[in-house]
């Protein structure tokens, strides 16, 4: 008994004092070009990157490219997931120590950052030539009047469209302008087909919500950051909201897996979504090739035009504490303006830029086979330029809890969208203080 | 008399239909999960997904190993979670020991201010104990995963409650025939405590096996993760993700609890009903 107990206790210091050997990451990259003669040999060190899965796969190819003109900089690349992200970005701001030298985060979420933590991030106001990009994504990179983070990946939305169904039920896409006549052309396919025309979440989601209100470019908040949930444009897109769904037109999809199972199963004719859902129809419906279009969203008003929607779409920040923040800056800098990186993101990773030289390229006017030759990304394009400045605020993603809520109100209760508008725009103001 | 025994049937009947539904419902994710991870994304999202065993299963292996050594994450789980579960219950059944066995000054508020630490949630501790093991360099490390949690109020609860009633005769007898204190301990009162330290065990190794925040706040670098940790890593972004590699990963983060728990299930069941009944 006594030799044994020995022995666990011997063997459980050996495996305590094992961690020594833990230390430090392994450098992935080093620079192996001095060859070419025009290194750079001003900038040194070594940048921690935390990003996620393919986001963190175009980076790494960008640090090679980075590393042919300074070849001094190493990198030291931290793959994990997008909430791990944020769980642990949290604690370092707080304690200040830990914090690497590049992150990338949702576009959506860095107001939130932005503004919790000022001064935490390093400001790219002079430097970033704004309009280069998106304005969308700018507003999204701004806290506090300043510019925080350089844009990445965009997501403008369109409506993509199973040709074959609407073939089936005749109706025609470019019939299809208002929302009206969305509506009464999903009654006619659910009548001829008894596909249902889209997937719309009665709870755990209010992104169709939120693009009907972009489309009228209203917001959550105004330009002060004040919540505005009440405006005549955000209670007109839950009255549509409350149309679409009492039309009996929808599909539950609450969650992606199921909005997947029922886009892979051909159970819905319609998707309003962002650019990048062209890659998931890929993925999860290859069969379904040639049976896809895209098409503008429907409008409000058949003679006014609509502003565009956005939804998704990550962004690169550098924290100011940052070891190697020089090197760390100037990285950003080269991996977001690099016209051909990138081109090769979009094409390799599916990244949709935001970079608006990039989005000249050849590859974005070409047909697309999955959608029948359809020249799609020209659409995603102009509705890219034309999606209004959003302020998301620190506020963002507690207000899209609560307006999950006031849409499960208005479709599961049946209740008014003008009364739940109201009554969200006081329980917001209550929670932000604004 | 044959009424009763067909009354009898009926109810065995029912019982088992219901004992074969609760299997069915307990083993089937399972299932699911081993499954799933030998087939393609394309299958496991389909309407009706594929069921059966597939070929994917190399395949998924590759790409899981692009993304992750999946057998660095494996020695990092077990070094934390055994090295955990060995010292915890070292110092939980000690720490019980001493609050039910011995009677000295301030017992009663110093066993207050241990129960008063449940009432602490552990996030409120993230920061500073972040803060703290930076400064003193233990930043991915294993033992800032393993040692601030060692010893906590709910194991030396559980461990004073199962001691309380250990006899006191027992204590004196060993004493009156020579033993020390520590001999005591391990010789006498620790071995009959098989039952609580077993339950205690499981627990504590389920918990550090599973342990997901902390661990991903302090350890830094890729060949530190442990499974939750790592798992998480291949969540990635939501509308790219391959279940047929997340589900490799996660049966083999299964596989070695779940042999553990065939080849010793014997010992577990003897150990928790040990104490049960007193002869």
């Amino acid at each position: 008994m006594k030799r044994q107990m020995k022995a666990t206790a011997l063997s459980l210091v050996m495996a305590l004092s094992l961690t020594a050997c833990s230390g430090g990451g392994a450098p992935v990259t080093k620079g192996g070009s001095e060859a070419k003669g025009e290194a750079d040999k001003s900038l040194s060190g070594t940048v921690t990157v935390w990003s996620w899965d393919v986001a963190l796969a175009h980076l790494q190819e960008e640090a090679e490219k980075f590393n042919e003109i300074y070849p001094d900089v190493e990198f030291n690349f931290e793959e994990m997931g997008v909430s791990q992200v944020y769980s642990k970005i949290t604690t370092c701001l707080q304690s200040g120590i830990g914090l690497p030298d590049v992150v990338s985060l949702e576009g959506e979420q860095m107001a939130k950052f932005g503004e919790k933590f000022p001064d935490k991030f390093v400001d790219f106001t002079g430097d970033i030539k704004a309009e280069d990009f998106l304005d969308i994504k700018i507003s999204e990179c701004t806290a506090g009047g300043k510019v925080v983070a350089y844009p990445w990946d965009a997501g403008p939305c369109a409506m993509f469209y199973r040709t074959d169904i609407f073939e089936q039920a005749g109706v025609k896409a470019e019939d299809i302008v208002t929302w009206d006549d969305f509506i009464e052309a999903g009654k006619t396919i659910m009548e001829k087909t008894g596909t249902a025309m889209m997937p719309l979440a009665t709870a755990r989601k209010d992104t169709t919500y939120r693009m009907l209100l972009m489309e009228q470019e209203g917001f959550y908040f105004d330009e002060n950051g004040n919540t505005n949930v009440n405006s005549p444009e955000s209670i007109r897109a839950m009255e549509m909201i409350h149309k679409i769904y009492n039309a009996g037109i929808t599909v539950n999809d609450n969650s992606w897996d199921d909005f997947i199972a029922s886009l892979s199963g051909s159970k819905i004719a319609c998707v309003p979504e962002a650019v990048w859902l062209a890659g998931s129809i890929k993925d999860a419906a290859p069969d379904q090739s040639g049976k896809w279009g895209v098409m503008e969203l429907p409008r409000f008003d058949k003679d006014k035009e609509s502003g565009g929607a956005s939804n998704g779409g990550s962004v690169l920040a550098v924290p100011a504490s940052a070891k190697s923040k020089e090197a760390a800056v100037e990285f950003v800098k080269f991996a977001m303006t690099d016209k051909e990186g990138n081109v090769e993101g979009f094409t390799k990773y599916g990244l949709y830029p935001s970079y608006i030289p990039a989005l000249d390229s050849e590859v974005f006017k070409e047909g697309d086979e999955f959608f029948g030759g359809q020249k799609i990304y020209d659409l995603f394009n102009a509705v890219g330029q034309k999606i209004p400045k959003c302020n998301y605020t620190a506020n963002f993603a507690e207000a899209i809890d609560l307006s999950k809520n006031a849409v499960s109100k208005v479709t599961l209760d049946g209740q008014d969208p003008k009364t739940v508008m109201d009554g969200l725009q006081e329980e917001m103001k209550a929670k932000f203080g604004k | 008399m044959d009424a009763m025994k067909g009354k009898n049937m009926g109810r065995k009947a029912v019982t088992y239909v219901f004992l074969t539904i609760a299997v069915f419902a307990s083993l089937f994710p399972f299932y699911f999960m081993f499954v799933s991870a030998t087939n393609t994304n394309a299958q496991i999202l389909s309407v009706s997904p594929k069921l059966t065993f597939g070929t994917n299963l190399l395949t998924n292996l590759e790409n899981l190993n692009k993304k992750l050594d999946i057998g660095r994450v494996f020695i990092n789980s077990m070094i934390m979670t055994v090295s955990y579960t060995g010292l915890s219950i070292l110092f939980h059944s000690m720490a019980g020991y001493a609050l039910s066995k011995y009677e000295f000054k301030g017992k009663g508020l110093m066993f207050g201010f241990i129960m008063m630490t449940m009432m602490i949630p552990g996030q409120v501790m993230y920061v500073p104990l972040f803060t703290l093991m930076n400064r003193i360099g233990w930043a991915n490390t294993y033992q800032a995963v393993v040692l601030p949690g060692l010893a906590n109020a709910f194991g030396i609860f559980l461990m004073r409650q199962n001691m309380l009633s250990f006899p006191a005769s027992l204590i004196e007898a060993a004493r009156i025939d020579g033993y020390g204190e520590m001999g005591i301990f391990f010789r006498v009162v620790l071995p009959n405590m098989k039952p609580a330290v077993g339950a205690l065990g499981i627990y504590m190794f389920m918990s550090m096996w599973n342990n997901f925040m902390w661990p991903l706040i302090i350890l830094g670098t890729k060949s530190m993760y442990n499974f939750p940790v790592a798992l998480s890593m291949l969540d990635g972004v939501v509308w790219r993700k391959d279940y047929g590699v997340i589900m490799l990963a996660t049966s083999l983060a299964t596989l070695p609890i779940l042999l553990i728990f065939l080849i010793f299930q014997k010992q577990f069941v003897a150990g928790v009903m040990g104490g049960a009944v007193k002869e």
